[in-house]
Order: C-alpha cells, then structure tokens, then sequence
C-alpha cells in the first residue's frame, strides 16, 4: 500500500516515453497521416498543435518505427545559432561531425542537395520550430525546395497569434495535421491507460465519471496539464499515505484531494 | 510536499466559498420559483375577499344556521358517545385514513429498519456491480480500436475473479496474441483452461511456455495443476 500512489505519481510524469505511449483515436489518425507523407513526395509536412497535444511524443514514436528503413533524422531541441544548425545538417549529410574550424556556407548545402536528388530522400523531423529564427526558416524552405529534403515540422499553435511558420511556409507545406486536445472520452481511456501501463488497475477505476469531466473540464482536454493535475493529487495522496493515513480513503478517489490537487497546480483559485 | 497544511487551509477556504456560492444559487431559485406562487396566491386572496364582500347578508347568516346545525349535531354525538362503546371504534376508523401512510414506515420498526438495510445494501452493491460493469462494457467497446494488452488483460482477469473461465480464456487469448512474450496471458488462459475441465490442454500450454522462457511463475502454476493444490 505504501508504495502505490508512489508508482501512481510516477505514471503521471511528464517525459517523453516511447515505451509508455498511449495510443488513442487522435494521435493514431494523426499518426497514420505522418506515417503516410513519409512515403509521398511531399516537400513539408507541419503538426501543429497547442502545447502538451503530443506532438514531440508522436515524432518520437515516428522516429523510433521509421529510423531503419527511412532515410529519417531528429532535431528535437531547436538550433540557438546558424552554426549549430549547419553542424546538424552537416551530420545528417555526411553522416560524420564537422571538423573543428572548419567553414560551411549555406549554399554548400543546397549544392547538395540538388547533388543527391533521386539517390537519397532525407527527411528531416524538425521539433520546436517555432523556436527558429525567420532566417533559418526561410532556409529551411530552400532546403526543401531542392526536393531531397523533406521536412516534418512540429510547431506550437498558441491562442491569439497565428501560425507565423504556417504562414511563411504556405506555398511549400503540402499536407497539414492538427493535434487537438482530448475529449472527455479521450481523456478518460488516456488516465485510465497510463494507470494500467503501471498496473494500477484499482486506482484507475477509483475515478469516477464526474471527477473525470472535473479533470477534462479543468485541464481543457490537454495532456500534459492532465499529467500536473494527476501527479500533484498522487503526491498529496503519497503524503497522507506516510504521514497521515487516517486522512485517506482507500477505496475512492477523493474529491478533496483532486480540489487541493487542482488549487496548488493553479486550476483552481482560491 | 511541505505546504500540505497551507494547502488544506486554502482548500477549506474555496469549499466555504463553493457551499455558499452553491447556497446562494439555491436560494435565488427558489426565490425565483416562489414569486411567481406568491403572485398567483395573492391574487386568488384578492379575489376571495372581493367575492366575500359582495356576498349577501342572507348568505352570510346561513353557514351560521348551519354550524348551528352541526353542533347541534355534534352535541348529540358526544352525548352518545358516552354511552356507546361503537364511538370510539369509529374515531379509530376516522383515523386510518391519515394513518395508514404513517403506519406503514412505523408498524414494525425492528423488522422494517432491517428491510432497509438489507434492501439499501442491495442496492449499494447493484451500484458496484453497474459500475464494473459499465467499465468492462467500454473497456469491451473499445477494445476493437485499441487492441492494447493491458485492456485485454484487464478483462481477462475480471472474468476470471467473476468464475466467467470461459470468457476470462478468450480474452486472455486476445491479450497473447497483442503480446505473447509476457507470461500474465498464459498464467490466466492457463487457469481458465483448467478451471474448465481441461487440465490436460492447460498443462501442454503452460509446459510450451515454460519450456520456452524458464518463467518461475508458470513453473509453479504447473506444478499447481499438476498436483490438484489450489492456484
């Protein structure tokens, strides 16, 4: 009993696990579409999507399936410099580092990939792109254009600005995909899966409907909010389970904790 | 989690704010649902006390001969009462039509508390029982889309908690064929087999895994069936 909400806490924590993907109805369209552009000849291919929809997970499970028969690379953390892009790009080509001091232009580059065009068909996940500066955007768009390099970019879709990549791509990106956040009955089959993933069956079905709706409804159907939410009453449920057992019923979900869960993660205010 | 104090306080403090938001939201409706029986009452009282009004003196002096009439009758029926032991029994008739209702919570209440409580914990557990129902039904639904092993599973070993071997085999079965290499499928196909009547069939399944991944657990399981000892 004293280690369950322990490994109930760490069902929730929000890192990328490919092991542990839960596959539900969106992601698995979403999914099969990405898998799908890998094999057209399509020059860009954009996911967007608000933040914690699962966008980084879903390229690291494309990555991880694809990586041994897809000419297939991931730049996961976005490059701060033109440098330090040049360096990644530089690997993807030649498969080797690039030599210290040494020099690349941006033409080399697309020299190249005009050169391998009908031999190689690199493509290229791109995580974070709103992170990129415009210029290194706008060569990314060249690259692509060369029509060896194919780029799949995941990028943030915030509330009140517009896609700016989305914008700046429009006549290149041939295919589109969106990851929503989940509904109600996605949200419920996600908590559920990600308890059973740790054999917690019990606790899974200590959920009620309606406590379920209260986590969809506070964390707008978003994953990695339902990840905080849940980790937080776990943690509490933890510590009454150490310190202060009498506090805890065993055989429900509580309400009070997933309302103090939901005050100290800021879902609710007092 | 150190502000665990700090966060009960806050908490006390929102559902303070929640009773009387919610009491507050109760109160307006039913002052909203009143006014409109308030207007309509007080517009039937009007209207009585205008009638009243325009009533004739004549009328006004006959219900008085009338209750006269009444008590005069009253009197005569106390005065018989006295006499007649059929009085009170008619008294006691008068009161069962208000009674019965009463009586019926009232009459035995050693025997209708435990009626209660026996039919309350019905009740109580028909609701546990919908409620694993209602998850095994959507786990059951959703299976098809999701194929994963742990729903699978999930409901394997709820088949077989229920004694339901059959089903508890089938869905066991499903569970392997998602996943083969972990050996929870084959312990409950191999039980359910068993528990089945077919000892023979469990033993040759359970033997091929075992002699495929060394498991302990299968191994003892075996041993188990084999020996008739309960598993």
């Amino acid at each position: 009993m004293t280690h369950r909400y322990g490994d109930a806490k760490e069902a929730f924590v929000d890192e990328i696990k490919i092991d542990e993907y839960i596959e539900l109805e969106g992601s698995k369209k979403a999914y099969k579409q990405l898998e799908h552009s890998l094999k057209k000849s399509t020059k860009m291919v954009l996911l967007y999507g608000k933040p914690g929809t699962g966008k980084t997970l879903l390229l690291n499970r494309l990555f991880e399936a694809n990586k041994t028969n897809v000419d297939l690379h991931f730049l996961d953390t976005p490059s701060g410099t033109r440098r330090e892009f040049y360096k990644k790009l530089f690997k993807i080509f030649t498969g080797r580092e690039m030599p210290p001091h040494t020099k690349v232009d941006f033409e080399t580059f697309v020299a190249f990939g005009r050169r391998i065009k009908g031999e190689r068909k690199i493509v290229i996940l791109l995580d974070e792109a709103q992170m990129y500066p415009k210029e290194m955007l706008e060569e990314i768009r060249i690259l692509s254009d060369t029509g060896s390099i194919k780029f799949i970019i995941a990028l943030h879709k915030t509330e009140d600005e517009d896609l700016v990549a989305k914008k700046h791509f429009q006549s290149r990106i041939w295919e589109t995909i969106e990851l929503k956040n989940a509904d109600p009955v996605e949200m419920k089959a996600y908590i559920h899966k990600r308890l059973l993933h740790h054999g917690l069956t019990e606790l899974a079905h200590q959920i009620k409907d309606r406590q379920m709706k209260k986590i969809h409804h506070w964390t707008g159907g978003n994953f990695r909010e339902c990840n905080k939410l849940l980790y937080t009453v776990y943690e509490i449920y933890e510590y009454y389970d150490r310190h202060n057992p009498q506090k805890i019923d065993y055989n429900r979900f509580s309400d009070k904790i997933l309302e103090m869960a939901a005050i100290k993660t800021g879902f609710l205010h007092v | 989690m150190y502000d665990i104090e700090d966060l009960e306080r806050r908490w006390k403090s929102y559902r303070r704010k929640k009773i009387l938001l919610r009491s507050g939201i109760a109160t307006a409706i039913l002052l909203l649902l009143a006014l409109p029986l308030l207007y309509v009452s007080l517009k039937s009282s009007k209207a009585s006390i205008e009638s009243k009004s325009s009533e004739t003196p004549q009328s006004k002096a006959s219900p008085e001969s009338n209750l006269s009439v009444l008590d005069k009758n009253a009197s005569k029926t106390v005065s018989a009462s006295a006499l007649s032991p059929e009085v009170p029994s008619m008294r006691e008739t008068k009161l069962p039509k208000k009674k019965p209702k009463m009586m019926i919570t009232f009459s035995d209440p050693s025997q209708s508390a435990s009626g209660n409580r026996r039919e309350g914990g019905e009740v109580q557990m028909q609701m546990v029982k919908a409620s694993n129902r209602s998850v095994v039904r959507e786990i059951e639904k959703r299976f098809p889309l999701s194929r994963d092993y742990d729903d699978a599973m999930y409901l394997a070993k709820y088949y077989y908690g229920k004694k339901n071997y059959k089903k508890a085999e089938n869905w066991a079965m499903q569970a392997n064929t998602i996943d083969s290499s972990k050996p929870e499928s084959w312990i409950i196909f191999g039980k359910s087999k068993a528990k089945l009547g077919h000892r023979r069939d469990a033993l040759k399944v359970l033997q091929a895994y075992y002699d495929r991944t060394g498991n302990m657990q299968v191994r003892i399981l075996i041993d188990r069936i084999r020996r008739g000892k309960p598993y």
